[in-house]
């Protein structure tokens, strides 16, 4: 009896790596958790087979993948980074050792870069080093599921620092998926690179391609709103200042308000357009309008600092402008509205 | 027996313990549980008293003490009679060592509901002290005691600090919860966050920080309960941004809140927020002076508002307040123009619109101001009827409802009320047509009565006084106009006793030598223009004005240097000898004139006088004095005369003119009245008749041969007439000047 229970307990030990991959899970977006044992991970596509029948999954299904025996505090950083508490991310992956099963190890190495990207993006660290590591997870990993989110805060962390060349490279590499959405999203991106460098030819047929999109999924038609926001600001620094506000103003009521980086990219469109204008006071009240309600979007909220600190002091605020500098300062060490001369 | 109280006290504590009990949540707001609450309130302290007395380190004291404070406040936020004596008796029981002073620091939250649930507990307690503020500074304002002053004073200290740490705490929660509102969360707690970071932007002094948010949420909930909330909020910050700005700003600024109080008024046209902004553009409108459009935004108003009546009130009184200064600025005698005529018919027409269905309750300082511009308006205009109609309007009119105290106003309206009834009264005087002219006795009393009151009224402060001598001056002006176009000899007496009360007023509430100075002259001047029909109101006129400018020079007699003007003393004696000239006192005329003259010989105002004094009395029958009007009177001891005469005056004029030719027209009149004065004693004296008429007629020669064009044609035709008289009287054919 005793040596019948040995010999099990022998046989579990040596099936134990066997049943630990077998219960990988992927969590779908829409669906149910598929468990089982991932057979195979590309950028594209994720194949699990699940009790022994393979299944596979595009990757823009996915809203993530949690692989067997992965400590508790890997998947509490993931929710940490989906509330922006990226500290709190930080600590839990900070406690996770070495782990035999390198995929582990790849997803922890993946999951800092998008947390040092996250607060470096949010003004809590440098671009820099945020780049370096989240380069090095990728390039640690070139057929991980996150390749193309990867890019993308690639690209957001170029275009922090201002360097839109590397951000188009970037950009256009989520451009290569075969996702609509993410099709939507890179066009997106590089029209707002092209619109930043003010090559307006460019950023209206970026804009326009993403308009033309048949899509008409949640995201897809979010990106088309912030599309309209950016050929508005094509027609606005044409200087078609008093048309653009008129369109601006119909997107505020056309679109949803919780949408803090539409709303953010609406507010400080109509800022441009009124200081352009002139008219110092509803500029001012439109960049506050981000500053206290839309300010969630760290690069859009850095701008309207930056341009508070101008506009102020013409509405005989000058301390309101200086304080509104010293936040831009304070908040985003590192953004490149601090270094506009 | 101390026992056996508070034992009946306790047991009403319990009892009302237990009652409280039973309150459902849904009856908490009622009327009956209010005063309930109110009631055990009080019931509470008087046990907090009583314990106080027995044991005052008593545990259940400060408990009791925090109930009844918590219950104070939540019922000061509802609405109802009971907000004053809630507000009094949180006063009373005292308010500092109470107060929630625990305000931990800001925690670190980890997601919306949280950051909102802390948020939320700070406003709850920032209202609170908010209310314990507004109470505080009621009762140091009421204070007299200077300890107790002290003591509210560092309670106030220590609400405005907690007040500033909430306004700061509760904003940044608010702010952190909304950089962390979920994906498809609930939208009515995410904006009613925004209405309260907006609200809180407000209360730490950044309108702009309201108008942002406010403005933004009025536009996404158009129509909605929030939305308003949100825009009253804006509106108010519009409000604190114009009152700070520098006028150049305030324009700026007032343009751009115009378009937001439109769409107030078009977006929630029936709430009573919108009357603010209504509000707001009718004034905006009226400091553009665009009064088609401030009466189109007063007519957007829903029918029935209160405020809209009023702002009917405000925009006439402010029409007719135009209507006075341009009319003010027009030339003496000139044609109103038709523009001005209709910013006044305008004015009745609002005013009157703004009046209806008024009652005693809804008269404040700016009805008053509207009911006073009305009446002015009516009596200028000499509408009598309508202007009495509202002066004694039983239960609007201003100044018995000063009198009776119902109503308490700033000086100014005060002033304003008592001068605009004491401009009525005197056009009351001039009126022939029902009671107002029979029963003059009364209205002169009643003017009496007005004058004390306005006196009372402007205080002993310098403004008041000057404001007091202004509206005097300009009641005395129209007075005067009044007695130039009155027909009726008893009409005019009574508006001459009128006038002389109010100069007298005058004279009195000033003690500047000009104001003195102008009253004395101001009556001097109104008898001078009075022909012969009107003897009796003359004299009482120029007895006055003798008696005033006798006033003045004792007063400077008494206290040298008094009279503060070049020439002062003179001029009061110029017109001091004009009054008495025209009351018969020829001598003491002379007198007063002599006696500078004889220091100051040269003084050509006072030659005249002294010339035209002797010209009268020679006119008033002792006929000799022509001959010292005509060659002056005393010796100076130097040769010559102290009082020139007409001659003498002529003299010197023909001299200086060559160096001031400004001195022509005095020459011109001099010689004038060298032949007037023989031409007039010639006919007073058969004897002698001749000899003048031809002296008087050789005389108007010889200004002819000085000054060929006789000092230009109004002046030929006077010379010309008076020689055609003398010729007439020498029996000679009257051809005047053409005779070669």
């Amino acid at each position: 009896m005793y040596r019948q229970f040995l010999s099990l307990l022998c046989g579990m030990l040596v099936a134990a790596p066997c049943l630990a991959q077998d219960r990988d899970r992927v969590f779908l977006v829409k669906g149910v958790t598929a468990t089982g044992k991932i057979e195979s991970i590309t950028p594209n596509q994720v194949s699990i087979a699940v009790k022994g029948v393979p299944q596979k999954y595009a990757t823009n299904e996915i809203s993530k993948i949690v692989f067997d025996d992965e400590p508790s505090s890997i998947d509490n950083a993931r929710n940490f980074i989906n509330n922006r508490q990226y500290n709190q991310a930080e600590t839990e992956l900070s406690k996770v050792a070495e782990q035999k099963d390198e995929r582990i190890n790849k997803e922890v190495k993946y999951l800092k870069g998008v947390v040092a990207a996250k607060m470096a993006l949010s003004g809590m660290g440098n671009p820099m080093t945020a780049a370096g590591l989240l380069n090095s997870a990728l390039a640690a990993n070139p057929e991980s599921h996150h390749t193309y989110q990867g890019a993308e805060l690639m690209g957001d962390l170029a275009m922090s620092i201002g360097r839109s060349d590397m951000a188009v490279k970037y950009y256009s590499q989520v451009s290569q998926a075969p996702f609509p959405e993410l099709k939507a999203l890179a066009a997106y991106k590089l029209g707002d690179v092209a619109l930043t460098a003010n090559k307006l030819p460019d950023a209206r047929k970026q804009f326009e391609l993403l308009m033309s999109a048949k899509a008409t999924d949640a995201e897809t038609l979010r990106l088309k709103s912030l599309a309209e926001v950016g050929l508005t600001i094509c027609d606005a620094k044409e200087g078609k200042h008093k048309e653009a506000l008129a369109k601006l103003q119909e997107l505020v009521k056309t679109n949803d308000s919780t949408d803090q980086a539409l709303f953010a990219r609406i507010s400080n469109a109509m800022g441009l357009c009124y200081a352009a204008l002139g008219q110092n006071e509803q500029a001012a009240l439109a960049y506050l309008r981000t500053d206290l309600l839309f300010s969630s979007a760290p690069d859009l909220h850095a701008e309207a600092l930056y341009q508070l600190s101008l506009i102020l002091p013409k509405v005989n605020e000058p301390q309101e402008g200086v304080a509104a500098k010293n936040r831009l300062k304070t908040k985003y060490p590192a953004s490149s509205w601090n270094n506009i001369k | 027996m101390g026992h056996e109280r508070t034992r009946q006290v306790r047991g009403r504590i319990e009892l009302i313990n237990k009652w409280e009990k039973q309150i459902r949540p849904d009856e908490r707001s009622s009327q009956d549980v209010i005063d309930f609450q109110l009631a055990a309130s009080r019931a509470r302290m008087e046990y907090v008293q009583q314990l106080q007395v027995k044991n005052s380190d008593d545990r259940n004291i400060s408990k009791l003490r925090k109930d009844v404070r918590e219950d104070l406040l939540r019922i000061i936020k509802i609405n109802g009679p009971h907000q004053q004596p809630a507000r009094e008796m949180l006063a009373q029981y005292g308010l500092g060592k109470e107060r929630t002073n625990e305000i931990v620091e800001v925690p670190k939250v980890k997601n919306f509901d949280e950051a909102i649930k802390e948020a939320a507990s700070r406003f709850e307690t920032l209202q609170n002290e908010l209310v314990t503020q507004s109470t505080l500074q009621e009762t140091l304002a009421k204070e007299t005691d200077e300890n107790k002053k002290k003591e509210i004073r560092d309670q106030l200290n220590g609400v405005n600090e907690t007040i500033n740490r909430l306004q700061e705490q509760s904003g940044e929660l608010y702010a952190t919860g909304l950089r962390m509102f979920p994906q498809g969360g609930e939208m009515a707690q995410l904006n009613d966050a925004r209405y309260r970071l907006a609200y809180i932007q407000l209360l730490r002094g950044n309108p702009r920080g309201a108008i942002a948010i406010g403005e933004f949420l009025s536009q996404t909930l158009a129509g909605d309960t929030t939305g308003l909330q949100a825009a009253t909020v804006a509106l108010a910050g519009y409000g604190k941004l114009i009152s700070d700005a520098d006028e150049e700003a305030q324009g700026r600024i007032a343009s751009q809140l115009q378009p937001f109080a439109e769409f107030m008024v078009a977006t929630w046209p029936e709430a009573s927020q919108t009357q603010m902004a209504a509000s707001t553009l009718v004034q905006l409108a009226m400091n553009a002076g665009d009064i088609d459009k401030a009466r189109a935004y007063i007519d957007k108003l829903p029918g029935g508002s209160g405020k809209a009546g009023s702002l009917k009130r405000d925009l006439g009184a402010r029409l007719a307040a135009e209507f006075f200064q341009e009319k003010f600025k027009l030339a003496e005698g000139a044609e109103m123009p038709a523009a001005l005529i209709s910013k006044r018919d305008a004015a009745i027409e609002v005013i009157e619109a703004g009046l209806k269905g008024v009652t005693k309750n809804d008269i404040d300082a700016r009805a008053i101001d509207a009911i006073n511009s009305l009446v002015r308006i009516y009596l200028s205009v000499g509408k009598l009827d309508q202007a009495f109609q509202w002066i004694n309007n039983k239960e609007l009119a201003p100044v018995p409802l000063l009198r009776s105290k119902a109503l308490t106003v700033e000086q100014v309206t005060k002033m304003d009320s008592y001068r605009t009834a004491l401009q009525a009264s005197i056009s009351m005087l001039s009126s022939t047509s029902g009671d107002a002219g029979q029963n003059s006795d009364a209205i002169l009393k009643e003017i009496e009565t007005l004058v004390a009151e306005l006196r009372e009224s402007a205080g002993s402060d310098s403004e008041g006084s000057k404001r007091l001598t202004a509206i005097f001056v300009s009641v005395a002006r129209e007075i005067q106009d009044m007695i130039d176009s009155a027909k009726s000899p008893q009409i005019k007496q009574k508006l001459a006793d009128g006038l002389v009360l109010l100069c007298k007023q005058v004279a009195t509430s000033s003690d500047e030598f000009n104001t003195r100075f102008w009253a004395g002259r101001e009556l001097s001047n109104v008898a001078a223009k009075l022909d012969a029909s009107s003897s009796k109101t003359k004299q009482t006129l120029v007895q006055e004005s003798a008696k005033l400018l006798q006033g003045i020079l004792e007063k400077e007699a008494e206290k040298p240097g008094w009279i503060d003007v070049p020439n002062g003393a003179m001029a009061v004696r110029v017109f001091l000898a004009q009054s008495m000239r025209q009351a018969g006192q020829f001598q003491e005329a002379i007198d007063q004139l002599t006696k500078v003259l004889t220091q100051k010989e040269a003084a050509l105002e006072l030659q005249v006088a002294a010339a035209e004094t002797y010209q009268a009395w020679g006119d008033s029958g002792s006929t000799e004095h022509y001959v010292q009007a005509l060659d002056g009177a005393l010796n100076n001891g130097k040769g010559g005369r102290v009082i020139w005469g007409w001659r003498g005056i002529s003299k010197v004029l023909q001299t200086a003119m060559a160096r001031d030719p400004s001195l022509k027209d005095s020459f011109v009149n001099a010689r004038y009245n060298v032949s007037t004065v023989l031409f007039r004693h010639a006919q007073a004296d058969a004897a002698k008749k001749d000899e003048l008429l031809g002296k008087a007629a050789r005389e108007i020669g010889s200004t002819r041969f000085l000054m060929p064009d006789m000092g230009g044609p109004e002046n030929m035709k006077k010379f010309d007439a008076l020689l055609k008289n003398i010729q007439k009287a020498q029996g000679k054919e009257p051809v005047g000047l053409s005779a070669k």
